[in-house]
């Protein structure tokens, strides 16, 4: 009747357990979200009443205690609160497991059991940050029991009141109840109950040690990995060590004792610590790829390990200013219209370690396709590691700096990234679409180099057309008959003067004869249009060849016709063996001779055989109109 | 001021008359370094080439013929150009002159159809043609020695010292002259000797058909009863002629013969005695032994040598017969009592091919400048003549070598090409000549043919020379001119000889009739058109033709149109009609473009007169403003006042020109306007002429008004005399 009442018990505690756990799990699920992983704050709540005599008279109590503190990150702290009739021991929650070692120790069961007081002594150690798990693990094996009534009414109504203390700050009240007289329905279980605890069993749940290794990796948010157990000369643990990590802790939990610890690895500095049913391998900073530690045990099977890695990181971010121009079309780069630019940042993060050698933590094989969360001045950005670099580009214009915090919380270990500073954005100013180029000063020095040009093509050609004149004797008949009537006549006959036929233009025509040729044959007449020919200086031979007339070089390209003033013909013989005649005068080389109209010109060329005629004729008002 | 121009005809003829003669290009010279001529130059040219009358050309060219004997083949060979490698001891001249028969012959012809009037299918040819046969020839000499007999007999009757034989012993010499031209070469024996043969042999030949009883020459006698009878001539020695005649023919027959032996140094019995028989009455040199056979056969070779003889001469000296009838056709124009203007014609002597050379043609600007840049206008050139212009309008230059082998060219070789045409009148052009061409003369340029083919071959032929700064002065003359049409010249020299048993006789056989062909005789149209033209130039002339009050005798005929009103029924040609006329369709054609200067052949009445000359129906030159071409006279007109103003205004001076135009009644302007009514005023009815003065271009430009036609005149006005 007994058993099945304690049964009937049993099946109503589960489902109300039950209950109180999935309500818990929801809103611990929903806090976890929100809690550090890498921080928290344990207070040890242990019943050292003396009933505790008989139920741990092996002290394995203090073990699991020492396991559950050595088994946590750095960053959580642990506290203890002893209590039998009043407070035995109360240690503050910090890294330093000095105090708690201590505390532990000296630890005795004796007196009643006040675990009013006691919860509110432990309640009270919890600090007020934020975000942050926070556990009283109560290790008590009954009720609440003080001498008298009053005192244990007291003390239940400080238990309950502690309780919802803690149920209000977030605490939650994990209780192990140890030994075999703990029954359904004590009061102290409300405590795990109300704050969404749980409530384990000694024996039914598995061993003290069992019990705490499952707290600490199953109730509490960090990440661990289970590390494989090997059989070989009582057992051992191999397990490969994530390069870079500042910190890596291996925990061995057992049902039965753990001895003969011994552990090969390689770090900056490790110690191991060991217990009844535990042993922990603490390394700062490994070196060495693996770890391994060899242990006796009765029962291998019975021992379960798990590795906590933990990192020291920083985000680096670097942001580089960018100024792209938009792309133009024909038209405004035809008119020249000034380039839109745009503006990015080009942020580059990565994770650096920030105690070691400050190596690129993303930069391992593992790391490579990552996604990870990022926060790029406040906006979530999932971010993909290549090359080591997770990169992304935000548009520049309305900021001045990248701020970036990565959240490596999905990440199989435990990271503790120190955000950086904002990088700041080196912005420069656009690109000044370079002003249409001032080529004036070009401009002026072309102009100046065309006007000297012009003035030396000018003078040349001022030169070239500058002619001395041969003049004909100023008295006789026939000199006076042919003199020009444009140019200065001089006093004394024979003079020579110089004559420049700059600002002349050629006129009239010449009517040319061919009288004898080399080989005989005749050369039709020509008529050559001079008038409309410009100023320029024309060659006998140019004249020849445009009329379809060739001798080949008998200096025909050496006898020089200029415009002269008063419609004359300024002819000038430059040829070596040529003999040219203007009427019956012989013309001196180099010299220019005035023709004026029908005057005749006789040229005996230098192969001394072929000779022609030209007559200088004028061309009638209407025959220019014509050819106008 | 008007009268400065005492001449507006001089014509010059472009053609070779006689190589060996002076020629242009020789008598010019060199004119390298020359801007013109000396004054002895072209007194040298004019004594030597210049003509004003026909006979004048016969007696300074000289034109004559060249005939030697090819012994190879027995041939005569007659060339117009000395054969230089032909010694003189064996080269004959022949003269071409008025006493050669083959010209008389076509003198006489052109003659004869001016009086008859007939036209060519209506004339007689044979009847002239047959002058060249022998017998013709001994006619003309019989009538000769008749008078050389009959002054011969005369001068033998006076005595010694009488004045009047001296005149007689100077016409004597004169008729031995004229008769030595014929017995001073063997050529010219021939037709003495055919028919000296011929009369001998045929001695008789009157008698009846039957009677063939040989002959014996005897003397009518009456017998002893009174009976009348024949007695043969008794024959003192058998070789003696009968002694019949008298002293005076033995006399003349001396004098013959020693003359003959005297010209012919390597003289022989038998020319000998054919010469004293051919210019003494036959009786006394009439030889009774005959050797039939021999004479026979000397007769027949004679008859065939003088047909092959003859026709070599003609096929060789007609080109050269045709340009002297051309030069006589361009002379006759003119009336021979005319003493007024008469023309004068510069003849170049020379090949047009070789003048229009480059290396000559600076020759003729050189004398051009020289006769037509001054203000003397005593040798002015006004017109030139071009005949026997090629056909084809294309036609090159000869070339001096062909180096390479072109395509080949069956052209004329005495024909003048287009291209040498085109450079004289380019040349001509700037001295104001106008140049009268006509094209080849043969059967397929006479009326005939222009009236069956019409006028659009010629103007297709000009049409190279049309549109070109030349062409004012191109005027293309048609038709040309038939002296004997091809159809019509054979000429029937005689018969050959045959004997017929005991007699000899003439054959009857139409082979056996020496006959020869002159294959037509023409004359260029360049020369009448120059001729008539040049002769109306004369006042005078027109006077004549005209009457007194219409002409102003100070000027020339420069404005006379011949096309206007009935002047050309007036001033016609001197060259018979030919056809009876040109249909409708022709004459439309040549009024539709007044393309050329076109003579016509028709019936027409003037005054109740008929005319049987040919007329002039175009006067044209080549210039055209697209529908028509421009008369003649205008650019005749234009270069005479261009001329007389810059004789009268001292070659141009701006304000002499503005006198010479102004309303003083002493201006050159005024006068013309004055003689207005005359027929060859310069400014007629119609006419009026205005100057603008270009001070810019220093020109001055006459528009000259011809019956409401404006032509412009352009001259550079002479600004020295402003500055001085």
């Amino acid at each position: 009747m007994d058993r099945m009442k304690l049964w009937k018990a049993v099946m109503y505690c589960s489902t109300i357990v039950c209950m109180f756990w999935s309500l818990a799990f929801t809103s611990r699920a929903g806090e976890e979200e929100s809690l550090n992983r890498g921080k928290g704050e344990i207070i040890f709540l242990l019943d050292t009443s003396s009933s505790m005599n008989r139920q741990d008279s092996d002290r394995y109590v203090m073990d699991a205690i020492r396991q559950a503190a050595y088994g946590l990150p750095s960053g959580y702290k642990v506290g203890l609160v002893a209590y039998n009739t009043g407070i035995q021991a109360v240690v503050a929650p910090g890294t330093d497991m000095g105090p708690l070692e201590a505390a532990l120790d000296g630890m005795e069961y004796t007196g009643y059991t006040n675990a009013g007081q006691g919860l509110a002594e432990a309640e009270k150690l919890f600090s007020d940050e934020t975000g942050i798990a926070r556990y009283i693990i109560m290790l008590s094996d009954g009720e609440i029991d003080m001498p008298d009534e009053a005192a244990r009414e007291s003390s239940m109504a400080l238990y309950r009141e502690a309780v919802l203390r803690a149920k209000e700050r977030g605490i939650r009240i994990l209780i192990v109840a140890i030994g075999t007289e703990m029954g359904q329905g004590m009061h102290i279980f409300d405590g795990a109950e109300l704050t969404g605890g749980a409530i384990y069993w000694e024996g039914q749940s598995g061993t003290l040690s069992r019990i705490m290794e499952r707290i600490v990796t199953e109730r509490f948010p960090f990440p661990w990995e289970e590390v494989g157990i090997t059989d070989a000369g009582g057992g051992s643990v191999h397990a490969l060590l994530p390069p870079h990590a500042a910190r890596i802790r291996i925990v061995l939990t057992g049902s039965g004792d753990v001895t003969g610890v011994l552990a090969d690895y390689g770090a900056e500095k490790g110690r191991t610590i060991t217990g009844k049913r535990f042993a922990v391998l603490d390394m700062e900073r490994p070196s060495s790829e693996a770890a391994k530690i060899r242990f006796e045990t009765e029962d291998v099977s019975g021992i379960k390990a798990y590795m906590l890695v933990e990192y020291e990181a920083e985000t680096r971010v670097e942001a580089a200013y960018r100024i792209e121009a938009l792309p133009q079309t024909e038209e405004e780069i035809k008119k020249g219209a000034a380039p839109v630019y745009e503006h990015f940042a080009d942020v580059k993060i990565w994770l650096e370690d920030a105690g070691g050698r400050h190596e690129n933590l993303w930069l391992e094989e593992a790391m490579e396709g990552q996604e990870i969360p990022c926060t790029v001045n406040g906006a979530a950005y999932m971010g993909v590691i290549g090359d080591g670099y997770i990169t992304t580009v935000l548009p520049a214009d309305d900021i001045d700096a990248v701020e970036v915090s990565v959240d490596m919380t999905e990440q199989p270990y435990l990271y503790d990234v120190a955000t950086p500073p904002a990088a700041e954005l080196e912005k420069y100013p656009d690109p000044v679409p370079d002003p249409p180029p001032d080529y004036r000063p070009l401009w002026i020095a072309l102009a100046l180099l065309l006007g000297a040009g012009l003035g030396i093509v000018l003078w040349w050609v001022k030169k070239k057309n500058t002619t001395i004149i041969y003049m004909a004797p100023a008295s006789g008949d026939v000199g006076k008959q042919k003199h020009p009537p444009g140019i200065p006549l001089c006093a004394k006959s024979r003079t020579i003067i110089r004559k420049e036929t700059a600002g002349y233009t050629f006129c009239g025509r010449l009517s040319m004869y061919v009288v004898r040729t080399r080989d005989g044959r005749d050369i039709p007449p020509q008529t050559y249009r001079l008038f409309g020919r410009g100023d320029g200086r024309l060659t006998l031979d140019r004249i020849l060849t445009d009329c379809g007339i060739r001798f080949g070089k008998i200096g025909a390209e050496d006898i020089i016709l200029y415009p002269g003033p008063d419609h004359n013909m300024i002819l000038m013989d430059q040829s070596e063996r040529c003999t040219v005649m203007r009427g019956s005068e012989i013309m001196k080389k180099g010299m220019g001779y005035p023709v004026s109209y029908h005057e005749k010109v006789t040229v005996t060329f230098e192969d001394e055989m072929t000779e022609m005629e030209i007559h200088y004729k004028n061309l009638k008002p209407s025959e220019r109109e014509a050819l106008k | 001021m008007g009268n400065v121009v005492k001449q507006t005809n001089r014509t010059m003829l472009l053609e070779s008359i006689n190589p060996q003669k002076p020629d242009f290009l020789t008598l010019v010279g060199d004119v390298r370094g020359m801007e013109s001529l000396s004054d002895d130059k072209i007194k040298e040219i004019n004594d030597y080439l210049l003509v004003r009358s026909f006979d004048e050309l016969l007696e300074k060219f000289e034109p004559v013929v060249y005939c030697y004997y090819n012994a190879n083949n027995q041939k005569v060979i007659y060339q117009l150009d000395k054969p230089e490698s032909v010694p003189d001891e064996l080269l004959t001249e022949i003269p071409l002159n008025r006493q050669n028969e083959f010209m008389g012959m076509l003198m006489s012809m052109i003659d004869t159809r001016r009086s008859e009037g007939s036209i060519n299918v209506d004339f007689k040819f044979e009847n002239l043609t047959d002058m060249i046969s022998p017998g013709k020839v001994m006619d003309a000499i019989r009538q000769n020695r008749k008078e050389l007999q009959y002054t011969y007999g005369e001068y033998e009757k006076l005595d010694e010292g009488d004045p009047k034989k001296l005149d007689l012993a100077d016409r004597l010499n004169v008729m031995f002259e004229e008769a030595s031209a014929n017995y001073n070469n063997v050529m010219a024996m021939l037709p003495l000797a055919i028919e000296d043969t011929k009369t001998r042999l045929l001695l008789g030949d009157g008698r009846p058909e039957n009677d063939h009883t040989p002959l014996a020459l005897g003397v009518l006698s009456m017998g002893e009863d009174g009976e009348l009878r024949v007695l043969e001539a008794p024959k003192v020695e058998t070789t003696a002629l009968m002694t019949v005649d008298d002293q005076v023919n033995t006399g003349l027959i001396e004098a013959l013969k020693e003359d003959y032996r005297v010209l012919n140094e390597e003289s022989n019995d038998y020319v000998e005695a054919l010469v004293a028989r051919t210019f003494c009455p036959l009786a006394s040199t009439m030889e009774s032994n005959v050797d039939r056979e021999q004479e026979v056969a000397n007769y027949n070779s004679y008859l065939e040598f003088y047909r092959e003889s003859k026709d070599a001469f003609i096929k060789t000296v007609k080109p050269l017969i045709e340009k002297l009838l051309g030069i006589w056709c361009y002379f006759e124009q003119y009336p021979k009592k005319l003493k007024g203007m008469r023309p004068s014609m510069l003849i170049t002597n020379t090949s047009n091919e070789l003048l229009a050379k480059s290396g000559n043609i600076s020759r003729l600007i050189t004398y051009l400048n020289t006769v037509n840049a001054k203000n003397d206008f005593s040798n002015t050139v006004w017109y030139s003549i071009m005949p026997n212009v090629s056909l084809d309008q294309y036609s090159k230059m000869k070339l001096t070598r062909e180096r390479f082998q072109g395509n080949a060219r069956t052209e004329k070789s005495n024909t003048n090409s287009v291209e040498a045409l085109a450079r004289l009148l380019d040349v001509f052009r700037e001295y104001g000549v106008q140049c009268f061409f006509s094209y080849e003369a043969d059967d397929s340029t006479t009326f005939n043919a222009l009236a069956t083919e019409g006028i659009e071959k010629y103007e297709s032929r000009c049409a190279s020379l049309t549109g070109k700064p030349f062409s004012e002065y191109a005027i293309p003359c048609l038709p040309n001119f038939t002296i004997i049409p091809k159809d019509k010249s054979g000429v029937i020299l005689d018969r050959r000889m045959v004997i017929n048993g005991d007699s000899v006789e003439l054959s009857q056989e139409k082979e056996d009739v020496m006959k020869l062909w002159i294959d037509g005789v023409y004359v260029g149209a360049a020369y009448v058109a120059a001729g008539i033209v040049a002769a109306y130039q004369c006042p005078e002339y027109i006077r004549e033709k005209f009457g007194r009050a219409k002409v102003d005798m100070e000027t020339p005929g420069v404005r006379f149109d011949i096309e206007a009103d009935d002047h050309n029924m007036v001033i016609y040609t001197t060259m018979a009609k030919e056809i009876t006329g040109f249909t409708n369709s022709i004459k439309n054609d040549i009024n539709r473009k007044n393309f050329g200067f076109v003579f016509s052949s028709e019936n027409a009445v003037y005054r109740g007169n008929d005319i049987i000359n040919i007329m002039v129906y175009k006067a044209r030159n080549l210039m055209t403003d697209g529908n028509m071409y421009e008369p003649i006279y205008k650019t005749q007109v234009t270069n005479y006042i261009e001329r007389v103003m810059r004789h009268g205004t001292g070659d141009f001076k701006e304000d002499s020109i503005v006198s010479f135009f102004s309303n003083n009644p002493n201006s050159q302007k005024s006068k013309w306007l004055s003689g207005r009514e005359c027929l060859n005023a310069i400014l007629g009815k119609g006419d009026d002429i205005e100057y603008i003065i270009d001070e810019e271009n220093g020109y001055c430009t006459l528009n000259i008004t011809f019956n409401g036609n404006v032509k412009n005149l352009e001259v550079e006005i002479n600004r020295l005399s402003n500055k001085a």
